[in-house]
């Protein structure tokens, strides 16, 4: 992902000028080599907090937890004489990636994310675009409405919308009524239907807050010489404010796909709904989930995580390089 | 048709967090020492584990100021899952484990994984203070892992108001309750409900008509979910779905189900003792309609059998002292013991199952106004209570099948596949994971 | 167009202001889009009011007995009071936590944008590689990790392993890209001041929004996580009110006692500081960037 440090010189303050002199080289004045290194060491510096804690709390799991799935766990006659352990190498990556249990599960989600991910992008994008066009006062009241699905703890947001999909009970199945609709939100057909909304509403607040604040840094001088110059307020926002906050918008769109191909929690409250059609091993997450909570296979579990790490990385990887492709 | 507790306990919780990654253990090679500390003079302290947040506490303080040879320690734990999540890691990563661990899952399970130890000779003593199910169900290849345990047994909860109004008698036997059916469809009225996610239905009846999905056979498991007993079963549960004479409501639309319930369109359905409470609060328009009735029989039964399964709590590997556990546990039976676990919020007490008779405390889990006769009630839960079976093997890998079970179920009730199908592919399953696991089975 | 010119100060009218045929619609997106985000808590609200009884049984979208005040006290004399407890152990989790995550993300995040060092590509590919972790992976090994290192059970695993996110680090990044000018920079170094001096003074306050943005999304995120406290702290009198309100809604599946109503009510309260936080914080989010001022 080296792309990624190419940045620094990019979005500046102002918008994209090419022949802009790379910002972060200094002057060639009087400082010598030395200089330098000591200036790239303290920059160096800025990050070892981050990196030191990183590492123990982050990549010392990692490594123990990858280690699992080179190994195998056996027991023997009954059962109750305790389990051997075994170096199996590649095996379990290998059958990992022939499993077509998990494949299938894969193929949904990534179907699913084609849509909700540019979905909720779109949506968090011009919320914070609307926001930032609002006068300060309103902005600073509907900034936290908007936030608000984010502040619901998930165990409430799922009572809230069970009850709120329900054919029985729910206002939004009489809703639909009025119109001579028959829509049941519970029902295999509009289950991904369900889940996707489930997962933008929980979620759009947070996307909306990183771009918002992304917008706050653009100087307003620039959309005053755009107005004088009779651009519209769309031709302003998205020509001008839509291509600084491109980084954010990276983030964002990364977080949301991994997010999305690792959908767990939605999905496995509409098992109990449909479980006809939502198994156990509807998704990736869940069916790692199984292996290791349930079937207790830990190996197997970690064999499959790494599998999807790497499926989710390469999906990932396009869309970075879609989303941060030089200005043309 | 109440889900099981334990697989409902996980389903929410999964719902509704992360996963917890849970470790298969190596056989409880590194559990490390017992909490209990062996001073050869004083009392003895031992660490319990638990979710009992209402009465764990006041209990454990009461049985400590009542003796003093043992001391115990209450853990209070989130949740089933999350005592099942904490035990785990506990013994992946060596540390203290606790002396005594509320039962998370099947009993075999926990032998299985090398976290429950053998304490036959702890509990021997003691078995006259049990029932006979709170025995069986504490017991796996004829010795004590776990401590006895009752099982809630079931029985049938009947809308007296909506079978009146047909003219049909509480029936006895699953093809009275069929018949029953019928009479009620010709009406647009379910005799049950068969929730989708909750298969437990289909495991009562089996256990009922006394199949036998597990048995160890010398040195290997004998896995059969399509045994004779098993189809008398799944005929039942088949015939319900194929002349449409249930309902699928989900437990998760709790204000569906209720109004569902109260409606007088639901005729019956079946319930243990710790249900009627919350059936009681919302359950309004048809509180003082119900009726308790003994769970309807297979029509060849030799004697009335009650299905109701247990997960009874277990000494783990590296306690050293099962004995003060068997002291905590056994003055559970004491009229002092449960009179200690009464609950300060609702009055009562807990419904002492493990006890061969419960009778005199059964007043405590009638809840008023909910029954046409409580007293008749009352006599119907003690039934329950005495001719409940216990044991049902589950078999070493229980945790694994019981999601397959789940999603074959779920397509069985929605007519995709027949309920026998079903059992076979689960058959199958478990076969494959066994396999997998190296563990020794034969069909 | 010079840098020292670019300000954008608190009562120059926005572009909504300028344009009243824009304002409305704008408004108008704004309300459907609030409805959208706020309509369903209106659920959340009525059930507050409710007592265990008519929870399920009414109307959910409309009142019955009203009974705010007795699921209150209810709440807050529930176990010897202990929802109070857990509120404020969140309190000091969350901020403690939040704190220390958005000084490390700032520092990091401002000297990976704007320095050029070797490790640098390391780092990012660290961070970004970090994303793809299905976190169910981390419990396990961070247990045995956190034993071993003697925190578990401690108010440390609450608060340190949730100050490293290399989300926060990668968005203090891209903010710092955008806030803070190289050209500011530069000048402070010819008046002579420090690397660690700039930051401190100059880029820290830049990066205002960005500081603002990663502590409140991580102060929410620690405020309604339970599955991290479940593994990690033994005891309920250590409990953030999160894991407190999941065990209390865990006791209606599995015994008499049914508490939703409670849990719901919890729920309510436990949103208020959080809510609180956002207005108090307004002020980061109004883009006083004076630079001019600064020179």
């Amino acid at each position: 992902m080296s792309a990624s440090t190419t940045t620094v010189d990019e979005p500046g303050l102002a918008p994209p000028t090419p022949g802009r002199p790379p910002a972060a080289s200094p002057p060639v004045r009087r400082r010598g080599p030395r200089w330098r290194t000591l200036q790239a060491l303290k920059g160096a510096s800025f990050s070892l907090p981050f990196l030191a804690g990183f590492t123990l709390f982050v990549l010392v799991p990692i490594v123990m937890a990858l280690r699992e799935s080179v190994y195998s766990t056996k027991t023997s006659g009954l059962g109750f004489g305790g389990s051997t352990v075994t170096f199996v190498g590649a095996d379990n990556l290998l059958r990992a990636g022939a499993d077509t249990v998990f494949w299938a599960g894969m193929g949904r989600v990534g179907l699913y994310a084609v849509v909700v991910v540019p979905l909720t992008q779109v949506v968090s994008l011009g919320m914070a675009l609307v926001l930032d066009a609002a006068s300060r006062r309103v902005g600073a009241r509907f900034r936290i409405a908007l936030l608000l699905p984010y502040m619901v703890p998930g165990i409430v947001a799922t009572m809230i919308w069970i009850y709120l999909y329900s054919p029985v009970v729910g206002p939004l199945h009489e809703f639909f009524e009025l119109f001579g609709l028959d829509v049941n939100f519970y029902s295999s057909s509009l289950a991904w239907v369900s889940i996707g909304n489930l997962a933008v509403w929980g979620s759009i607040g947070f996307n909306m807050l990183i771009l918002y604040g992304a917008l706050q840094a653009v100087p307003h001088e620039i959309f005053e010489a755009a107005r004088l110059d009779g651009a519209s307020e769309a031709r302003i926002a998205w020509s001008i404010k839509v291509p600084f906050v491109r980084g954010p918008l990276v983030l964002t769109s990364l977080l949301s796909i991994i997010g999305t191909l690792q959908i767990f929690n939605e999905p496995l409250l509409f098992r109990a709904v449909t479980p006809e059609s939502i198994t156990k091993d509807f998704t990736p997450a869940m069916m790692i989930f199984n292996q290791a909570f349930q079937v207790g296979n830990v190996n197997y579990a970690t064999a499959l995580s790494i599998v999807l790490a790497l499926v989710v990385g390469a999906g990932s990887a396009v869309i970075y390089r879609f989303l941060n492709r030089s200005e043309p | 048709m109440n889900i099981t507790r334990n697989r409902w306990l996980s389903l929410v919780a999964a719902a509704t967090a992360t996963a917890a990654l849970a470790g298969c253990s190596d056989g409880g090679a590194g559990a490390g020492g017992a909490t209990a500390e062996a001073e050869p003079e004083g009392p003895v302290t031992i660490e319990v584990w638990g979710w009992n947040a209402e009465t764990g506490q006041q209990y454990a303080e009461a049985f400590n100021a009542a003796q003093d040879d043992v001391v115990v320690e209450y853990v209070l734990q989130a949740s089933n899952t999350a005592t099942a999540t904490n035990f785990r890691n506990a013994v992946e990563a060596g540390s203290a484990v606790p002396c005594l661990v509320q039962g998370f899952a099947p009993l075999t399970t926990m032998v299985v994984n090398g976290w429950a130890q053998d304490i036959t000779d702890a509990v021997e003593p003691s078995a006259d203070l049990y029932s006979k199910g709170a025995l069986a169900a504490a017991q796996v290849n004829e010795r004590y892992y776990g401590l006895p345990s009752g099982a809630d047994g079931q029985f049938l909860i009947v809308n007296t108001a909506t079978y009146d109004k047909f003219g049909v008698d509480v029936p006895t036997t699953w093809d009275e309750f069929l018949e029953a059916g019928r009479t009620f469809k010709a009406g647009g009225v379910d005799v049950t409900n068969l929730a989708g996610e909750d298969p437990s239905t289909l495991m009562n009846l089996a256990q009922q008509a006394g199949a036998e999905w597990f048995a160890i056979d010398g040195d290997q498991w004998k896995v059969n979910f399509t045994d004779d007993a098993t189809l008398e079963a799944a005929e039942v549960v088949q015939t319900l779905i194929d002349e449409d004479l249930v309902s699928n409501q989900t437990y998760q639309d709790k204000p569906a189900l209720y109004s569902y319930f109260d409606s007088g369109n639901m005729a019956s359905t079946t319930t243990q003792w710790w249900s009627i409470t919350g059936l009681q609060t919302n359950l309004v328009q048809s509180a003082g309609d119900w009726k308790a009735a003994p769970i309807p029989q297979f029509a060849d039964a030799d004697e009335t059998v009650t299905p109701g399964r247990t997960t009874p709590s277990f000494v783990p590997e590296g306690c050293e002292n099962p004995d003060a556990v068997m002291t905590f546990v056994d003055w559970g039976t004491t009229a002092e013991g449960i009179e200690a676990g009464r609950n300060p919020e609702t009055g009562a007490v807990g419904f002492p199952t493990q006890i061969p008779d419960p009778s005199e405390y059964v007043a405590d889990v009638v809840p008023e106004g909910f029954f046409t006769d409580d007293a008749a009630a009352a006599d119907v839960i003690v039934e329950a209570q005495a001719a409940t079976v216990g044991k049902f093997e589950l078999g070493p890998n229980y945790d694994a099948w019981f999601p397959e079970l789940q999603d074959q179920w779920g397509k069985a009730v929605a007519g995709e596949i027949t309920v026998e199908e079903a059992l076979a592919a689960v058959q199958k399953f478990v076969e494959s994971d066994l396999e997998s696991k190296g563990i020794a089975h034969t069909s | 167009m010079s840098r020292a010119a670019v300000r954008r100060s608190a009562d120059e009218p926005t572009a909504a202001e300028a344009r009243g045929a824009s304002r409305w619609f704008v408004l108008a997106v704004l309300v459907a889009l609030a409805a959208y985000a706020v309509g369903p808590l209106w659920w959340l609200v009525v059930a507050a009011t409710k007592s265990n009884g008519q929870l399920y049984t009414t109307n959910g979208l409309w009142f019955a007995d009203f009974r705010l005040s007795e699921n209150l006290a209810t709440l807050f004399t529930y176990q010897d009071g202990i929802f109070g407890l857990w509120l404020w152990n969140t309190v000091v989790y969350s901020t403690l936590g939040s704190l220390g995550l958005t000084a490390v993300s700032l520092a990091a995040g401002y000297g990976i944008a704007k320095y050029q060092y070797r490790g640098r590509a390391l780092t990012m590919g660290l961070i970004i590689g970090s994303f793809l972790i299905p976190g169910s992976l981390m419990i396990v090994p961070s247990f045995v990790l956190f034993s071993r290192i003697g925190i578990y059970d401690t108010i440390w695993a609450m608060i340190l392993p949730g100050m490293f996110g290399s989300f926060s680090v990668y968005l203090a990044k891209v903010y710092a890209e955008g806030a803070v000018p190289s050209e500011l920079i530069e000048a402070a170094r010819i008046d002579g001041a420090g690397e660690y001096r700039i930051f401190a003074s100059i880029a820290a306050r830049l990066m205002g929004t960005a500081g603002a943005t990663i502590f409140l999304l991580h102060f929410v995120a620690s405020w309604n996580t339970f599955m991290w406290p479940l593994v990690f702290l033994k005891g309920a009198e250590k409990w953030p009110v999160m894991l407190g309100l999941y065990s209390w809604l865990q006791r209606g599946t599995d015994s008499t006692v049914d508490l939703t109503s409670l849990v719901v009510t919890g729920s309510l309260i436990s949103t208020i500081p959080m809510v609180a936080l956002m207005i108090a914080m307004q002020r980061y989010w109004r883009s006083g960037v004076t630079i001019g001022s600064l020179k």
